[in-house]
């Protein structure tokens, strides 16, 4: 992509006219460890300017031959065989005025520009510098933003996009980074204008359109996310994609036929892609539709029988029918399927835990926690059972408990039900300042979290301070609020019951 | 979904009570009619109803009440509440129709207190359609005076838990009425119809939950034998998201004013807190009363106050739906409760719906134990998920006397027996110094479960007399000092589900000779007995100490 980066005028600029300007003209300190007469320097930026590349290599090479110490010759090198496309001559090049004078602002740019056009995490380390020396540099900067989304390291691009503002409002490639960011660190809502900037800009794209409707539906903008699917779904119905999230819209407006038809469109679509069966099973779970959930999965299995997330959606199911050996089995299959992965232990765990196989389950989780001792759902199922069980506050099982509850929340630091476990931990050892502080975090990840507002109720409580029983009254009505809104979501979510009709299934409202 | 918690190991500590049921020999024979036998339609035939142990005719053996419902295709012949005699040998005569409280209908709950100081207690029942309040005429009669009070509703409701309290303390018993939830035959779609209409994949009857919340009421006392709707201006009448059930009135902060909890059901329980200036504050959640331990509403039915700790202050007891734990609520004297189930270990059975209970030394030993019954709402699901049987055993945690509790399996056939059961009483009927049970079952007879506790432990029994204060004493705080220990109860007008237990409260003493006992009327008076003697009742007349026992076989 060639907007967020410099354009090679402003590159040659720094070094043209005694190649002693930086990006944006000001001044930068020149090693003088050699000077090449003015008119070879002439003469190689006139051919470059010309854009006869052979020829200023031609007249670099005999000048650096004269001057092998004269960082300007280096990096004009460079710069030619950058512009001829001989990449690995020109990061040559730039790294030799570089060894010459490390600060060459010319040669810096140039080597970075090379080492982004593969993404090369190596550019990093010199936008830092160049941003050091110029924190004005927003090219730099948009750089750095991008390098550091892909790199994963969202919380540092997220800075720095925001501090370039409308910067990038014309470079797709930012925009969608800094979009995917702030998904990824939970700020979906704040992606909206992000994507629709990214919409708007490429308004004939249906990528930009379908990420926007994304980062609507998960921040419960579901009207909005169905006006954005509903001309792409117009444009192309044969989109599993957009079906699929199309049908989580109109399931979240509590138009379940609707959202049941569109998932069925996209299995049938795409009848190998499991993840439609597993959506599809999730509806039949909120539905209370277990078995015409299980039928579906059933079917899934027949086309892709070896994939372990159906054996896990078809051991959710059954466990809700009470029929846990079914469900055992469902989930041991999922976990021989794939051993890697945890949540299948975690989900025979639960079975084996309202199987009231509670002891068993201990010694069991804390086997797989040799197996996956980075697993945040372990660890928090193990402190949670040995909670469940009342063991004493004081006692080595219980430490061993708050260790593993500590340890989930380390490498899960938003798992909130982690935290609320430690906050129901702390509250029976009478502890309430750390419970409090749990509560306060886990409704960071998570302002709904019920159970962390109750026991910061129950914290505030032994406070005698006016505004913490202030506090409290108010999360005593925001717990109510969310009560409320609780009770109806369920009400409207068990409104339609999922029922089996041939050839195909639908919605039918109650 | 709650998990049980692990049962650990057996104490190996003899329970030194046992339990038959005699309610056949005893002459109970009429079976509680109740909705559907075996499949419910409506969420009106699930809920049950309760039961009573008062001395209507104060001969000092207590006598039964039982409320009973009705059928959606009509009442069978002797459907009917029923009041039966204690004949003071171990059986009782059915006087329900010599007494005037022939009825027929969806009852639900009863609670008792001399509303008009005559002496006599009277008897309030709620319904779906009108609640009935029964004045005892003190001749063996009892008179419905529903419309002469005042409380004729001008709309049909849903009639749920009642208490009668003393709550702006005026010496005259006023009266506290939940509503379940707005119910209309119409509106309500059948089994699997509709939202909320289903169990584990099964039709069942549809609600609470997507039903509307009823509107509790509060009715003030005038002294001349009306009520005035109080509801709004107490507070009381705000529109709770509750769906209210039973009802205890106690004072849990120890201010000396009543509180009212109403444990709800599938929604947060309520605490309201007496201001002492004739209005109430809901605070249940900041209490800690209102919720389960991870913030999430429970469905609170049944509710047992007691000391079960003897620390001299009241703690709740209260049952749940199945694979819940039911929850116990440790109060630490000044309103504040903690979730102490787990610690407790009362966490270990979640296998039934839970409904009647009580806080009650059932042994003697100095500890109250705990009890309930149970049975599922869904007399269809348990041919088809045999885990969530129709008719289960009741269950008996006895106290270990250090903060836990251990279930016993072997506490007499009366308490192994399965049934569907809801409302229970806990009084001594046979005046023999141990707590018998009175259980209400559904569609079937009750089962009166005669406790036979081993004579070396102790026992004392206190009846109250209110002068200044209510007469039925309704509210008043006792606290039993014996063993080092302090034990407090309160005369309450409904507890347990839906069902009133004998007024005179019952303190086992374990080895303890006597007990000293501090005495708080509603009145604000406080009184002081020493070394009071061990296997007696004692009835105590306020601001005129001990007087003789009204017709105490063992006096």
């Amino acid at each position: 992509m060639r907007q967020n980066m410099w354009r090679a005028s402003l590159i040659l600029g720094t070094c043209f006219g005694h190649c002693a300007f930086g990006m944006n003209g000001q001044q930068v300190t020149m090693h003088n460890h050699a000077v090449a007469p003015a008119e070879k320097i002439q003469a190689i930026e006139s051919a470059i300017r010309e854009r006869q590349y052979d020829d200023a290599e031609g007249l670099a090479s005999a000048a650096l031959r004269m001057d092998p110490n004269d960082a300007r010759l280096w990096t004009l090198e460079g710069i030619a065989y950058s512009l001829s496309g001989r990449d690995q001559d020109a990061l040559a090049a730039f790294g030799k005025a570089l060894k010459i004078s490390p600060t060459n602002g010319a040669a810096l740019r140039g080597e970075v520009q090379l080492y982004y056009k593969s993404r090369d995490r190596r550019a990093t380390p010199l936008l830092e510098e160049i941003l050091k020396t110029n924190p004005a540099d927003s090219t730099a900067r948009e750089m750095l933003a991008v390098l550091e989304a892909r790199a994963g390291e969202c919380e540092a691009a997220d800075s720095q996009f925001a501090l370039l503002g409308t910067a990038i409002n014309t470079h797709p490639e930012s925009l969608e980074a800094y979009g995917n960011c702030l998904v990824q660190a939970g700020h979906a809502d704040q992606a909206v204008p992000i994507f629709q900037r990214l919409a708007d800009l490429l308004p004939t794209a249906v990528y930009p359109r379908y990420d926007l409707a994304v980062v609507l539906v998960e921040s419960r903008q579901d009207e909005a996310a169905i006006k954005v699917l509903d001309p792409l779904m117009a444009e192309d119905p044969s989109d599993p994609d957009v079906l699929s999230l199309a049908s989580d819209a109109y399931e979240a407006v509590g138009n379940t036929p609707k959202s049941v038809a569109l998932l069925r469109q996209a299995i049938i679509l795409s009848p190998m892609d499991t993840g439609y069966y597993t959506s599809f099973a999730a509806l039949c779970l909120d539905h209370e539709s277990y078995q015409v959930g299980i039928d579906m999965i059933h079917a899934g299995l027949q086309r892709v029988p070896d994939d372990p997330s159906l054996y896990l959606s078809l051991g959710l199911l059954y466990a809700q029918l009470a029929k846990y050996d079914e469900a055992e089995a469902a989930f041991k299959m999922a976990g021989q399927l794939d051993a890697k992965q945890s949540i299948s232990s975690y989900a025979l765990d639960l079975t084996e835990i309202q199987k009231n196989h509670s002891e068993e389950t201990i010694a069991n989780i804390r086997d797989q926690l040799k197996t996956h001792p980075n697993s945040a759902l372990l660890h928090y199922l193990f402190a949670k059972l040995i909670v469940g069980q009342g063991t004493d506050a004081g006692s080595k099982l219980s430490g061993e408990a708050l260790q593993s509850a500590l340890l989930a929340v380390k490498i899960k630091p938003d798992m909130t039900e982690a935290r609320d476990l430690l906050a129901i931990m702390y509250t029976d050892r009478n502890q309430f300042e750390p419970a409090m502080e749990q509560c306060r975090l886990a409704l960071q990840s998570n302002p709904d979290d019920q159970t962390a507002i109750y026991h910061l109720i129950l914290g505030l409580r032994h406070s005698q301070k006016p505004q913490d029983r202030a506090e409290a009254a108010t999360l005593v009505q925001r717990l109510s609020q969310l009560q409320k809104v609780g009770r109806q979501k369920e009400t409207n979510r068990k409104k339609f019951t999922l029922v089996e009709e041939q050839p195909t299934p639908q919605a039918k409202s109650n | 979904m709650v998990a049980a918690q692990k049962r650990p190991a057996a104490s190996n500590r003899p329970f030194n009570a046992s339990f038959v049921d005699v309610a056949a020999a005893a002459g109970l024979l009429a079976p509680v009619i109740y909705g559907g036998v075996d499949n419910d339609k409506y969420i009106i035939e699930a809920n049950g109803c309760g039961c009573a142990f008062v001395d209507y005719d104060n001969d000092g053996w207590i006598d039964i009440f039982l409320l009973s419902g009705t059928r959606l295709s009509g009442a069978p012949p002797g459907a009917s509440n029923r009041l039966y005699k204690n004949n003071r040998d171990g059986t009782f005569t059915d006087v329900t129709r010599q007494a005037g409280l022939e009825a027929v209908g969806w009852a639900n709950s009863v609670c008792v207190g001399d509303y008009n100081n005559d002496g006599y207690d009277d008897l309030f029942c709620t319904y779906f359609g009108q609640n009935r309040l029964y004045r005892n005429m003190g001749d063996g009669t009892f008179r419905d005076v529903t419309k002469e009070a005042g409380l004729i509703d001008s709309e049909v409701r849903w009639g749920a838990g009642c208490s009668f309290l003393d709550y702006n303390r005026d010496g005259h018993l006023d009266l506290f009425v939940s509503n379940y939830l707005k119910f209309d035959f119409s509106k309500v779609p059948g089994p699997g119809a509709g939202a909320n209409c289903n169990f584990k994949g099964i039709p069942i009857e549809c609600g609470p939950r997507g039903l509307p919340f009823g509107k509790h009421s509060l009715y003030r006392n005038n002294g001349d034998g009306t009520f005035t709707d109080v509801s709004k201006e107490s507070g009381i009448g705000q529109p709770w998201a509750s769906y209210g059930m039973t009802v205890v009135s106690a004072d849990f902060n120890e201010d000396g004013w009543p509180d009212i909890y109403v444990a709800s059901d599938s929604t947060p329980s309520l605490l309201f807190v007496n201001q002492r200036d004739g209005t109430f504050k809901e605070q249940g959640v900041e209490s800690g009363v209102a919720l389960g331990s991870d913030g999430g509403e429970e469905a609170g039915m049944g509710v047992g106050v007691g000391d079960y700790d003897l620390d001299g202050h009241l703690d709740i007891f209260k049952t749940h739906f199945s694979d819940d734990t039911d929850v116990l609520y440790h109060n630490d004297g000044t309103g504040n409760f903690d979730d102490v189930t787990l610690q407790s270990k009362i966490g270990v059975e979640t296998r039934f719906v839970s409904w009647g209970t009580g806080i009650v030394d059932l042994d003697n030993d100095g500890w109250p134990d705990i009890f309930f019954v149970t049975g599922s709402v869904y007399p269809n699901v348990g041919k088809l998920l045999p885990q969530y049987p129709d008719k289960s055993p009741r269950i008996l945690f006895r106290n270990l006397g250090n903060g836990t509790f251990e279930e016993i399996a072997n506490a007499g056939p009366g308490v192994a027996a399965l049934h569907s059961s809801r409302g229970c009483a806990f009084g001594d009927f046979d005046n023999d110094g141990d707590m018998d049970i009175l259980i209400l079952n559904m569609n079937e007879p009750p089962s009166l479960l005669r406790n036979d506790v081993d004579a070396k432990q102790h026992w004392l029994k206190v009846k109250l007399i209110g002068t200044k204060s209510n007469r039925s004493a309704i509210g008043a705080r006792v606290l039993a000092r014996y063993s080092g220990r302090v034990q407090a109860q309160e005369v309450t007008s409904q507890s347990s589900y839906y069902s009133c237990n004998d007024f005179r409260l019952h303190f086992g003493l374990g080895q303890a000779a006597d007990a000293d006992l501090t005495i708080h009327w509603p009145s604000g008076v406080v009184e002081q007995y020493h070394s009071v003697k061990c296997n007696q009742l004692v009835t105590i007349k306020e601001s005129h100490g001990v007087v003789p026992n009204l017709g105490w076989a063992r006096s």
